[in-house]
């Protein structure tokens, strides 16, 4: 079960290289109208709520997931893997597939963006605690595959952990962002970086789908070991 | 650091992708995005007003832009405006609008309520049987993109009406509905047919593997049908709960997404019962109403159109050698002289060249009594020439204008009108309002007592107190009811005129071309002079030529073109005078031959027509009309139907009196001014509180008339002025269809009566039932779609057999 914890993790680190610049700016734009003491109060509620909301679409997508544990096939796990081979793709701006995703989560945006603008700019600690939770919903491709992940997780509970793992693994980045942007900026704008953060996605994914349907096979000539047993002896 | 480098996202900075390209206008620049985020992110932060974070990081030079659609942009543009609107004062100004989304009087209640609310709007009012709406704004105030925006936001988008767009819109419309329709159909057959293999399966053993299957189908089939044949329904109650007022879609659009959801469930867990069977039908079945209540829409749409059609304006120009010949309008160009007979809408501005005659400006000014205009005066397009001839020289073409005008007029008539539909909707708000909250105990209190049992239980509810045989039971009826009408070739143009014309109490007839067919022939001559009957035919029918009256129509065959009248006056509902070759005749009736000439009154009777010199009498003339068909009959039908007659007639002859004790008709009057027909049905009305008037006329004498009645039937070949005010109009011109129409509303007003009796007490008696468990979802479906089935069925018998 931690590989799915650490896999989440590692997906936020990596993949908030991209976002950085995206995420990165909002803190600075909404907080405009308050002093910098308490701007960076402000920051860390609405950072706070921005992983809480990931959790609980987390959650809700892994009781989702829950419904085909019963499969005979692991859909699920291969479902992940290709997520994340599709993110890595996405990292070298080859975005087509997660873009269709992407575009389908604008819609729900159009719809949410109303409600947020009411909360700006960002003055209280509950305006940002609303901001965040809504940011959540924000299309991001990012997101859509960490989602990806926490289906196959099993449960509830599960999947709320899975997304909080992701969302810490995409806080020192973020954080960062207002004491070193134009070093990160250029940092994660180098072609290099981005290659290397695609290689590791796509390799994670190439494993998750060989493992599932090793995992599978196995299942049905040892007849009954769990998934969470055979992820423990890969450790 | 600027972001307008090439190919770097406004927002991040980072590159953007070559598959990527989603931008919008900001200070006047393109910006480009790497993804969607950062585009949502740009959109929320500058529509938030924050976009001094932009000018902070990129210090170009200030100024805030608000996000319109480019296309709303143009609508700001000084003559794209002009266009499309009138302007009735210095800032007001009008247009028409056309809103795609406007279905039912809940949304045109939503409208007029949130856009009324606006500072810069003055009047807003909408039209469902079009989908049309009106606005009146103050251009100071607000520019119109503004408005249109907030329409948008209210998730109705609009556009500037467009005849033509408004036709291809309504194909478009049609078709969809028709495919929503057929696959609702086809999905409903299938799904029903693999109901029927489980239910039999259930009770004689079925494999689950078997089971399984059947059940993905019907998913796999259902599922379409849902969101593809049931998305009016989504987004109805979508735009419902958006703003807070409930409609009948809200407890439709819950129960479909329980059932469906359920559905899923059991299939997902192999557990449970599925329903995809009852949600197709339920689809199907709420589709067939509304599609039928869009067809009784479009019909008095087509209505509208067709009266465009017939009111395609011809003018009489004059030509070079005096000859005068209609054309239409689009042919008149500047300096053209026209001839505008009395009762004739003048089209363009003009200048009067010949004549004197009183105009009516009621359209322009609202003042109704009609001022005296001579030569040298001024006319405006869009007044009514009243009682004489007049020449106009054409001095500004605006033609476009006045169509638009006189459009404008009717339909604001009709939008004025208290709507009885709309009571339908405001119980069906409380209704629905108690319908949800009935559910959501019914809910808690299944949940404490049995949970396994509370969802199947809820839904049972909910479907079960669906009110849509509530909401079919007036729209279906009347849409029925209207159809019949128009069988009959008659043309209905409010949709309450079928519920009211039944309750009429008294029937208000006009004579000429009602009673009668109101083509006069000549009966007979005396002659008294030694001219040949033929000229002094010839003399009268130069005299009337320029008349629209039914006498003038009888001498039409007797004109003779060497005889030429000219300074010819009509005196509406006497007679006319005119010189021919410097001698002055009149020709008329009794009375007002003997208030102009010095001729003996003592040799005239009523019932005859005299063309006199000055001095003398030179012919009598009697003119007959002959009765319409059936005429003895329909009255007697309506008198047995109870309805008080009475024949009013500008006609000062003894025929009215002849026809009336003839017919049997008590009440009777000739020789009314149209003043006098207003106050008749004026203290009629007065008289008793239970009085209904039903007005049946043509010609200009009977507008005012039927402006005033509850309900008014306009006979074929009625002028241009009846038309505005004239609830429906009768093409087939037999009497006998007014009685089937008076057959026909009573009949619609029983079937509304029993509809919304059924529904009702199908709802009440069926909840208490469900809440008490003792009805399982799928028989709640059956049953509501029976209930429905049932109104539409019990409507359908008013349509023509």
């Amino acid at each position: 079960m931690y590989t799915l914890y650490l896999t989440a993790l590692t997906m936020g680190f990596i993949g908030s290289l991209h976002c950085v610049g995206m995420c990165g700016g909002i803190t600075v734009a909404f907080n405009q109208a308050v002093h910098q003491e308490k701007q960076l109060q402000l920051s860390f509620t609405y950072q706070f709520f921005r992983i809480i909301s990931y959790a609980i679409l987390g959650a809700l997508v892994a009781v989702f997931g829950a419904l085909f544990t019963k499969a005979s096939f692991p859909v699920l796990p291969i479902l992940s893997g290709i997520f994340m081979i599709l993110l890595g793709f996405y990292l070298v701006s080859f975005s087509a597939p997660l873009l269709g995703l992407e575009k389908l989560g604008h819609k729900l945006w159009k719809r949410v963006q109303p409600i947020q603008r009411s909360f700006l700019p960002v003055q209280t600690f509950s305006q940002a605690t609303i901001i965040g939770l809504l940011w959540g919903l924000l299309p991001c491709g990012l997101v859509y595959s960490a989602l990806a992940l926490a289906v196959s997780s099993g449960s509830a509970i599960e999947g709320f952990i899975v997304m909080l793992c992701f969302g810490v693994g995409t806080l020192p980045m973020l954080l960062s962002v207002g004491m070193a942007s134009q070093k990160l900026l250029s940092f994660a704008k180098k072609q290099w970086v981005k290659n290397i953060a695609a290689m590791i996605f796509i390799l994670l994914g190439i494993y998750y789908i060989y493992s599932a349907l090793a995992q599978d096979h196995s299942h049905h000539q040892r007849n009954g070991q769990t998934i969470q047993q055979q992820d423990h002896s890969h450790h | 650091m600027t972001a307008q480098e090439a190919n770097l996202c406004f927002h991040c900075h980072l590159p953007i992708p070559n598959d990527f390209n989603q931008n919008f206008e900001y200070q006047g620049k393109t910006r480009q995005f790497c993804c969607l985020g950062c585009f949502c992110i740009a959109e929320t932060i500058i529509s938030s007003g924050l976009d001094d974070y932009y000018k902070f990081r990129t210090a170009v030079a200030p100024k805030a832009d608000e996000l319109i659609p480019g296309e709303f942009k143009v609508y700001d543009e000084q003559e794209v405006l002009e266009s499309f609107t009138s302007s009735s004062s210095e800032y007001s100004q009008t247009i028409e609008l056309i809103c795609e989304n406007l279905q039912c009087s809940a949304c045109s209640w939503l409208i007029e309520k949130q856009i009324g609310k606006l500072p810069a709007v003055s009047k807003v009012s909408t039209n469902v049987t079009d989908q049309t709406v009106y606005l009146d704004w103050d251009k100071k105030k607000s520019k119109l993109s503004d408005i249109l925006l907030k329409f948008h936001h209210l998730g109705y988008p609009v556009k500037p009406y467009n005849p033509e767009q408004v036709s291809s819109l309504h194909q478009q419309q049609n078709k969809s509905w028709l495919k929503r329709l057929g696959l609702a159909g086809l999905g409903m057959m299938q799904v029903m047919m693999y109901a029927v293999a489980l239910y039999i399966g259930a009770f004689d053993g079925i494999d689950d593997v078997h089971q399984s299957f059947l059940r993905w189908v019907s998913f796999l089939v259902a599922t379409p049908v849902l969101f593809y044949s049931g998305f009016p329904f989504f987004s109805n109650a979508y735009r419902a709960i958006k703003t807070w007022q409930l409609n009948m879609d809200v407890p439709i659009a819950v129960a479909l997404s329980l059932a469906y959801i359920t559905s899923i469930w059991a299939t997902l867990s192999n557990s449970g019962e599925i329903y995809f069977d009852s949600v197709t039908m339920f689809v199907f079945f709420l589709l067939i109403g509304r599609y039928l209540e869009y067809q009784a829409r479009q019909e008095v749409r087509k209505q509208f159109d067709f009266k465009d059609s017939l009111s395609a304006l011809l003018v009489n120009r004059i030509g070079s050698n005096k000859t005068i010949k209609a054309v239409p309008v689009q042919k008149v160009v500047l300096g053209d002289s026209l001839l505008i007979k009395p009762g004739e809408p003048i089209v363009f501005d003009g200048v009067i060249s010949a004549g004197e005659s009183s105009i009516n400006e009621a359209m322009l000014s609202g003042e109704f009594m009609p001022s005296n205009k001579r030569q040298g005066d001024k006319v405006l397009a869009g007044s009514i020439n009243g009682d004489s001839p007049i020449e106009v020289e054409v001095t500004h073409l605006k033609e476009q204008g006045f169509m638009n005008n006189l459009k404008q007029m009717q339909k604001k008539a009709l939008l004025d009108k208290p709507k009885i539909t709309l009571i339908a909707d405001k119980v069906a708000r409380y209704f629905v309002t108690a319908i949800l909250l009935l559910a959501v105990s019914t809910f808690t209190f299944w949940y404490l007592k049995d949970p396994s049992q509370a969802l199947w239980i809820t839904i049972a509810v909910l479907v079960v107190s669906c009110p849509c045989a509530l909401s079919l039971a007036t729209p279906v009826a009347l849409a029925c009811g209207v159809s019949s009408l128009n069988h009959r070739n008659f043309l209905v143009q409010d949709q309450d005129f079928l519920q009211k014309l039944s309750l009429a109490t008294d029937v208000i007839l006009d004579k000429t071309g009602t009673l009668t067919k109101g083509e006069l022939t000549v009966e007979s001559i005396s002659n008294f002079t030694d001219k040949s009957n033929q000229s002094l035919l010839a003399i009268i029918a130069s005299l009337e030529s320029s008349s629209e009256h039914p006498i003038a129509l009888a001498f039409k065959g007797y004109s003779n073109i060497k005889i030429q009248a000219k300074d010819i006056k009509v005196y509406p509902y006497a007679g006319v005078a005119g010189n021919i070759e410097q001698e002055r005749y009149w020709f008329g009736n009794k009375f007002f031959i003997s208030d102009n000439t010095q001729t003996q009154e003592c040799l005239m009777n009523t019932s005859c027509l005299y063309l006199t010199n000055y001095n003398s009498i030179l012919a009598e003339i009697t003119l007959s009309d002959k009765l319409r068909d059936e005429l003895h009959n329909s009255c007697r039908d309506l008198m047995k139907a109870g309805k008080r007659l009475h024949l009013l007639s500008g006609d000062p002859s003894g025929q009215v009196k002849a026809l009336a004790e003839d017919l049997g008709i008590e009440d009777w009057r000739n020789n009314l001014k149209p003043e006098e027909k207003l106050d008749y049905i004026k203290s009629l009305k007065s008289s008793s509180e239970m009085a209904n008037i039903l007005t049946i006329g043509d010609g200009v004498n009977d507008a005012p008339a039927m402006a005033a009645s509850d309900t008014s039937i306009a006979m074929a070949g009625a002028s241009e002025l009846t038309k505005v005010n004239a609830d429906s109009y009768l093409l087939s011109a037999k009497l006998a269809d007014i009685q089937f129409a008076l057959k026909k509303s009573a009949q619609t007003n029983n079937v509304i009566k029993q509809n919304l009796t059924w529904a009702l007490c199908y709802n009440i008696f069926m909840i208490p039932f469900a809440i008490a468990g003792m009805i399982p979802p799928y028989l709640a479906a059956i049953g509501m779609s029976l209930s429905s089935i049932v109104v539409v069925i019990n409507s359908l018998r008013l349509n023509p057999k």
